[in-house]
């Protein structure tokens, strides 16, 4: 068994495989040895570490992503099974805090279901809607913005 | 009606839910994703679909234009999340000889590699004598060089690798005759997250389908026309290093030959797998961005559309349910104006972050919008409607039916004199308020860059006032019900404007609203389009409907088109190379040297190829290789291109095939 410690200083006691779906943890465990003592988690709350470890337990069986980044990009499917999908059926803060924790706690496959649903979120939308959403500056000059109007033209509906 | 046939049948399959969209958390109309670091926004837009980045993230910013031309879709392509092949299909072959049918397959390879002369198809297993020999299809993958965003266009080509593609016949190098090269047709394959092909997603079918739509654009054939011998090799194509590596594929077969004259009186050299008579190609590919963006682009603009079309039957249903209540109290008196009438629920107002679906800004499965929108259009809405909308109606004969109803509708309440209980006006210049001209029609798709409601305007209404540019369903014929009910042109209604579009380049609607984007009449698009298809391939003449039009410049959607697809390919037999030693190069990289080949990898030190060109002082030796996704075996040499002015090559080094649409 491993025990986390999240930034609000809650404790969770899981299962090493489980635990080890991230590959951060993984690594500081190969470097510990056998510790009783708790893995500390600077950078995720109790609440969202329940979540990921709710995605970990569920997937504790899959088979580990490959070394080759392009490889595992290769693999990865397409679309986001049905159990992810009722997992990531969360609101807009806890899914941009489960990003952000699968990123620091490296778990691929989480990140991966997390950015495709973010994604599949904002297809379809204009620059400007997404700008608003994503709090993007525009930094195109008006001769710029409306050449690249011109040049997206063909492809909207109009 | 073969496109309101369609979009018939993709409606009543559309039953997949329409995704939550991102909604503003602040008064800015900024969402929590607003605060992901830039590496973890790009990760996100990795997922996205090529239209959306392509015309969306692209310019956002410059910083994003950067990023996205420069990683994400180079990464995209790099990972195979986006990919290219050349297609190419061989009809099948009529001499193959087989060998005994209970033959184990081991025992087939021992007689089969000890036979001198035969091909290498017989290591197959042999066909039953009442079964059709089967079509032989292989895929040339492609690899990304790069994008050109100025003119719009993807780069691709085959690196090093060169693949076996003709087997030349006795009767060309006697006569000339090239015919055999007419036994293979190429196509363009393009695959991409969410393309739609998913489900073929096995086996074979990873590369998905050719184009049905536009087999005109992306299929062809090898013709005399298009080939050019010389006797010099094209340098200005040869970007890369000379040494090249030779792929093994079904559509020349190799030879089993002695690799060389007799040892000894009734001792013949050790066979070999000789490809002396095989034909390779190496190409390179210029693909028009539209290839992959208009594809998605059809996709989410028909979920625009689903997402307006359920707004406006959700507001129809508030309108029925309020005529249902005027007519069962006072029909004649107005609705107090202090009421809170259903006809007030922001169903179609511009959401706070100027969003275009109005529904899917809100919760899904929290409100009846997202409901009707999950439902899909197949399924009938729970109104006044019911009693006239019948299971068995297509969805076009549903939307038809409300249509009629919600015109009924208005004109009852223009009788008893109510302020007009239309859904607050949709967003003006880009609203999902037109899905006639959305592309469910998949003839007409390249075209309406200008929608059929983008028309001028038709006249004053009935009332006087201007038509509006966002139109409003309205009955085609007067019901007998409601005589004052508006009688409305075909056009109005959303399937009989996409037909209309199919069916007519005549009319002068049709003429304004393409005008600029295409040519209207066939035989002038004719000039325009050069056929390479011949009638067989059951294109029609000149690969076009008798009455369809054609895009002018032969590519596509952008005004005034240019070449959207062109292909280089060159054509070298065997001879035009010399064998490599893959041994003695593995031996010098594991010495330090680097530039290993390998299919599929074209990346190597220039430096070191002076190095790694060790030529074998015997036959090719052949090594497997990896499959190419279909899972066809392939075998693979390296080999280096023979120079004009060295080596005994005679005759037309090289053949430069160019064909563009």
């Amino acid at each position: 068994m491993v025990v986390l410690e999240t930034s609000d200083s809650e404790r969770f006691t899981v299962d090493k495989d489980v635990a080890e779906r991230s590959v951060l943890i993984k690594q500081m465990l190969d470097d510990l040895g056998d510790t009783d003592n708790p893995i500390p988690l600077p950078n995720v709350t109790s609440n969202v570490l329940k979540k990921v470890l709710e995605y970990c337990g569920h997937h504790r069986n899959d088979p580990a992503p490959p070394a080759d980044e392009a490889e595992e990009s290769r693999k990865r499917t397409t679309d986001i099974s049905e159990w992810d999908q009722k997992f990531i059926s969360v609101d807009q803060e806890m899914l941009f805090e489960i990003i952000l924790a699968a990123n620091y706690l490296d778990i691929k496959p989480l990140l991966d279901v997390g950015c495709k649903t973010v994604a599949n979120m904002i297809k379809g939308k204009t620059p400007e809607e997404i700008r608003r959403l994503f709090n993007i500056q525009n930094d195109f000059t008006p001769e710029e913005e409306a050449q690249i109007r011109k040049e997206n033209e063909w492809a909207e509906d109009r | 009606m073969t496109v309101a046939t369609t979009l018939t049948a993709a409606m009543a399959n559309m039953t997949i839910p329409l995704p939550p969209t991102i909604r503003p958390s602040t008064p800015s109309g900024a969402s929590p994703f607003a605060e992901l670091p830039h590496e973890l926004m790009a990760e996100v837009f990795l997922h996205l679909d090529p239209h959306t980045l392509y015309t969306s993230i692209r310019f956002l910013n410059s910083n994003w234009k950067e990023t996205v031309e420069s990683h994400i879709i180079p990464m995209l392509f790099l990972t195979e999340k986006w990919r290219v092949a050349l297609r190419v299909h061989r009809r099948p072959r009529k001499d193959t000889v087989q060998g005994p049918m209970a033959e184990p397959e081991e025992a087939r390879r021992i007689r089969v590699e000890a036979t001198p002369g035969v091909y290498e198809d017989e290591l197959n297993p042999p066909i039953p004598e009442d079964q059709e020999p089967p079509k032989i299809k292989q895929h040339i993958p492609l690899q990304f060089q790069q994008l050109d965003p100025v003119n719009n266009r993807f780069l691709f080509s085959t690196g090093r690798d060169w693949y076996a593609v003709y087997e030349m016949t006795q009767k060309y190098i006697t006569t000339g005759d090239l015919a055999f090269r007419l036994e293979v047709d190429f196509g363009l394959v393009w695959r991409f997250d969410g393309d739609g092909q998913e489900d073929l997603d096995s086996g074979n079918g990873t590369w998905g389908k050719l184009d049905q739509e536009n087999g005109w654009l992306s299929k062809f054939y090898c013709s005399s026309y298009d080939l050019h011998d010389r006797k010099k090799p094209f340098t200005e194509l040869d970007a890369s290093a000379p040494r090249a590596i030779l792929n093994t594929t079904q559509l020349a077969r190799r030879r089993r030959l002695p690799a060389g004259p007799p040892i000894q009186a009734g001792l013949q050299a050790p066979l070999y797998w000789d490809d002396k008579h095989v034909e390779y190609l190496h190409l390179e590919l210029t693909l028009g961005t539209e290839f992959f963006v208009r594809r998605s682009a059809r996709a989410n603009l028909l979920m625009r559309a689903l997402e307006a079309e359920a707004a406006r039957r959700d507001t129809f249903e508030a309108n029925i349910s309020i005529e249902d209540v005027e007519s069962d109290t006072s029909p004649a008196s107005p609705p107090s104006l202090g009421s809170k009438s259903p006809l007030h629920r922001p169903a179609a107002v511009r959401s706070p972050a100027g969003g275009l679906s109005p529904i899917s800004h809100l919760k899904p499965g929290t409100n009846g919008h997202a409901k009707s929108s999950r439902d899909g259009l197949a399924t009938p809405p729970r109104s006044a409607l019911n009693s006239q909308l019948s299971p068995n109606m297509s969805p076009a004969e549903q939307l038809q039916m409300m249509a009629r109803s919600k015109a009924a509708a208005k004109a009852a309440a223009r009788r008893h004199g109510t302020p007009s209980s239309r859904p607050p006006s949709r967003p003006s210049s880009r609203a999902p308020s037109q899905p006639s001209s959305l592309a469910p029609s998949r003839v007409t798709s390249r075209a309406p860059s200008r929608a059929a409601s983008r028309a001028p305007s038709r006249g004053p209404t009935r009332t006087g006032s201007p038509v509006e540019d966002s139109p409003t369903p309205i009955s085609m014929l007067p019901s007998p019900n409601q005589p004052d009910a508006p009688v409305a042109s075909p056009r109005d209604l959303p399937f009989f404007r996409a037909s209309a579009l199919a069916l007519s380049t005549n009319s002068p609607y049709t003429r304004e609203a393409l005008s600029g984007y295409i040519t209207p009449d066939p035989n002038a698009s004719l000039g325009l389009n050069r056929p390479r298809i011949p009638a067989s391939a059951g294109m029609g003449p000149f690969g076009l409907p008798a009455n369809a039009f054609s895009l002018r410049g032969g590519g596509g959607a952008q005004p005034g088109g240019t070449p959207i697809a062109e292909f280089k390919g060159r054509l070298r037999r065997a001879g035009g190379f010399e064998p490599l030693d893959l041994q003695a190069i593995a031996r010098q990289e594991a010495n330090g040297h680097a530039g290993g080949g390998s299919p599929g990898s074209s990346g190597s030190e220039e430096g070191d190829e002076e190095q790694n060109q060790t030529e074998c002082e015997g036959p090719s030796v052949w090594r497997k290789g990896p499959d190419i996704r279909d899972a066809q075996p392939r075998e693979f040499r390296a080999a280096r291109l023979v120079e004009p002015d060295e080596g005994s090559y005679q005759g037309d080094l090289e053949t430069l095939w160019a064909w563009s649409r």
